[in-house]
C-alpha cells in the first residue's frame, strides 16, 4: 500500500494522542496530514483543502463529532462528503459509538490505536468498493444489514456476540465489540 | 426503495492514489511505525506527568468538583491510559482506566465526590513512571481502586460475585487432587502446554491447580480470565496477537506468549462466574464446538465439586464480601 500521496485530516483535541496517531501514520508512509484540535479548525481546514481521509477523535471541545460528520455527509454535490471517515475512541467514550456510526463514520477504532489493526482496517478502506448511501434520514458508507440471527439460531463459536444492539451497559467496550456495531454482516436489500 | 434513496459505489481519490508504484509493505510499514511511536515515549511520559499535576492541582483546591473539572479529569484520564497502554505501563493504564470509570460515573449522576476522585489522583502518582512498582504493591492499590469504584456503584454486580466466591472459601487454600486430576485431563484433551483453574478475586486471579504456569496468582488487569467471565460462554481467543483487547498485553507480548486462550466460566448455582477453566497455548488454534461443549462440562464439574464442599461444611459466620472502605478514603 502506498500511502505516499494521500492527505490526511487529523482533529485531535490532545496533542498527545494526536501526536501518536500521527507518527504511527508517518511509519506507514502517510506524511502528509494536518492535524487540528477542535470541529471549527476541522471546518476551516476542509474547505482550504482537498483530503482523502480523516481521522476524527469521539469527543471535540467545541461541538459534538457527530455532529461534524454529519455535516460532512451533507455537503451536497461536494465529494468531500464521501470521503472515509475514522472515528477514534478513547477509553470510557464508548458511548458515543453510535453516534458517530449514525452520523456516517466509516469506522470507530479505540485508543491506543493497535497498530496491526489500524493497518489493515486502512488497507481496507483503501480498497474502495463499499456502497454509499444517500438517504432522507441517512448519509454515509452503507452499513444496512438484515440481522437474521445465527445460523439455526445457534452460534458456531463461544464468541459469537449476541445479535442485539442496545444501549451501552457499561462506561466502556472492547474493539471486537465495537466491530461487532459497525460491520455489515448480512446485506439484505 | 424509495426514490429519495441513492445507493452507489463512490469514487474515492484514496483508492487509485494507494496504488500507485513505491509503497511499502506491511511488515515494513509496521516496523517504521512501531520506531516512530518509540521515539515518542520522552515526550508521552511529560504528558501524562502533565495530566496527573492537572488533577492534583484541581483536586487539591477546597472547591465543589464541577461538571467542567469532570469533563477535564475525564478527558486526561483517557490520554493517561492512552499512552500508558502504548507503552505498557501496565498498572497506570489500569489506573488510569478505574478513574476513567469513576469520572463517567460520576459525570452521569452530576455529583463528583472529592476523595474518591483524589485517592486516585495520588495512585496515578504512585505507579507513574519511572517509578516501578512490585506486583503487590500494584495488586494492593488496585484492590483499593477496585474497592473504591464497588462503594461509588460502578461496580453493582462486583461485589455479590465476590461474595459467591469467598463464600465458597477456595482462594489462598492448599492442592485439591480432584481438582488437580480434572485440570490434568482438561490439558490432555485440548493438548495445550498451559491449564489453569483460576479464580478471579478483587484484583487478582489465583490459581486453584494450574499446569504450565509458575505464578500461582497474576494482577487481575492482566488477566485473560477476567474478561472472559463477564460473559456466560467460553470466551475464545484464537489469536491473542490480533485481537486488540489483548494485543498489548504483558502475558501475550512477554512470558508465557500467549496466543489462544479458551476459558469457560465457573459459574455458581447462584448464576456468579467466580473463575474460569482456561487452557492455553503459544501458538494460534480454533476451538470447534465439540470442545466448547468438552471444556464447558469439564467447568461445571469443578462448579459442582468445591458447591459440594462447601455446602457440606459446618455453617458458620462467612466473611464479609469486602471490608468496609475507610470513611475517611471515600468522604462518607
Amino acid at each position: 500500500m502506498n500511502l505516499n500521496w494521500v492527505s490526511a485530516l487529523l482533529i485531535d483535541p490532545d496533542a498527545h494522542s494526536a501526536s501518536l496517531l500521527s507518527g504511527m501514520l508517518d511509519g506507514f508512509g502517510l506524511q502528509k496530514k494536518v492535524v487540528v484540535e477542535t470541529g471549527e479548525a476541522a471546518r476551516t481546514a476542509l474547505g482550504n483543502e482537498l483530503f482523502d481521509i480523516i481521522f476524527c477523535d469521539a469527543v471535540l471541545p467545541d461541538i459534538p463529532s457527530a455532529e461534524l460528520i454529519q455535516s460532512i455527509r451533507h455537503m451536497e454535490g461536494n465529494p468531500i462528503r464521501l470521503i472515509p471517515i475514522v472515528v477514534l475512541t478513547g477509553y470510557g467514550r464508548m458511548a458515543t459509538v453510535a453516534a458517530s456510526r449514525d452520523a456516517g463514520a466509516n469506522f470507530v477504532v479505540k485508543k491506543p490505536v493497535n497498530a496491526n489493526i489500524f493497518y489493515d482496517r486502512l488497507s481496507w478502506v483503501s480498497k474502495g468498493g463499499r456502497q454509499f448511501v444517500e438517504s432522507p434520514g441517512y448519509v454515509g458508507p452503507d452499513r444496512r444489514f438484515k440481522n437474521a440471527g445465527l445460523p439455526g439460531g445457534v452460534g458456531r463459536r463461544a464468541s459469537d456476540l449476541n445479535g442485539e444492539l442496545g444501549a451501552p451497559a457499561e462506561p466502556n467496550m472492547s474493539q471486537d465489540e465495537i466491530d461487532a456495531m459497525l460491520k455489515p454482516m448480512k446485506l439484505d436489500i | 426503495m424509495t426514490k429519495d434513496v441513492k445507493i452507489f459505489i463512490p469514487k474515492l481519490r484514496i483508492v487509485d492514489l494507494v496504488q500507485r508504484a513505491g509503497g511499502i509493505s506491511r511488515e515494513t510499514a509496521l516496523e517504521q511505525a512501531a520506531e516512530k511511536i518509540e521515539g515518542l515515549r520522552e515526550s508521552s511520559l511529560l504528558g501524562i506527568s502533565e495530566a496527573v499535576l492537572g488533577m492534583e492541582r484541581i483536586l487539591g483546591v477546597d472547591h465543589p468538583i464541577g461538571m467542567s473539572d469532570m469533563v477535564w479529569l475525564l478527558r486526561h484520564a483517557e490520554r493517561i491510559v492512552t499512552l500508558a497502554e502504548t507503552f505498557g505501563h501496565v498498572t497506570l493504564a489500569l489506573v488510569g482506566k478505574s478513574l476513567c470509570d469513576l469520572t463517567h460515573r460520576f459525570l452521569e449522576n452530576e455529583d463528583g465526590k472529592r476523595e474518591p476522585l483524589r485517592v486516585h489522583a495520588d495512585a496515578l502518582r504512585l505507579v507513574m513512571p519511572p517509578r516501578k512498582v512490585s506486583q503487590e504493591e500494584a495488586g494492593r492499590i488496585l484492590g483499593e481502586l477496585t474497592r473504591i469504584l464497588v462503594f461509588c456503584g460502578c461496580m453493582p454486580r462486583e461485589e455479590s460475585r465476590l461474595k459467591a466466591l469467598r463464600d465458597l472459601e477456595l482462594l489462598d487454600t492448599g492442592p485439591d487432587a480432584r481438582l488437580d486430576r480434572l485440570l490434568a485431563k482438561t490439558q490432555k484433551e485440548f493438548s495445550v502446554p498451559i491449564a489453569a483453574i483460576s479464580l478471579v478475586d478483587l484484583h487478582r486471579q489465583w490459581f486453584k491447580s494450574s499446569i504450565g504456569l509458575d505464578a500461582k496468582e497474576l494482577p487481575r488487569g492482566v488477566a485473560f480470565c477476567s474478561y472472559a467471565i463477564e460473559n456466560d460462554g467460553v470466551m475464545v481467543v484464537e489469536d491473542a496477537e490480533r485481537d486488540s483487547r489483548f494485543a498489548s498485553n504483558p502475558l501475550v507480548t512477554g512470558s508465557p506468549g500467549v496466543r489462544f486462550y479458551a476459558g469457560a466460566p465457573l459459574k455458581t448455582s447462584d448464576g456468579f462466574n467466580i473463575g474460569t477453566l482456561c487452557v492455553i497455548d503459544a501458538h494460534p488454534r480454533t476451538l470447534d464446538a465439540a470442545g466448547l461443549k468438552k471444556l464447558e462440562e469439564l467447568a461445571r464439574e469443578i462448579v459442582k465439586i468445591v458447591e459440594a464442599d462447601a455446602a457440606s461444611r459446618p455453617a458458620r459466620f462467612r466473611q464479609q464480601a469486602l471490608p468496609t472502605a475507610s470513611k475517611e478514603v471515600l468522604g462518607a
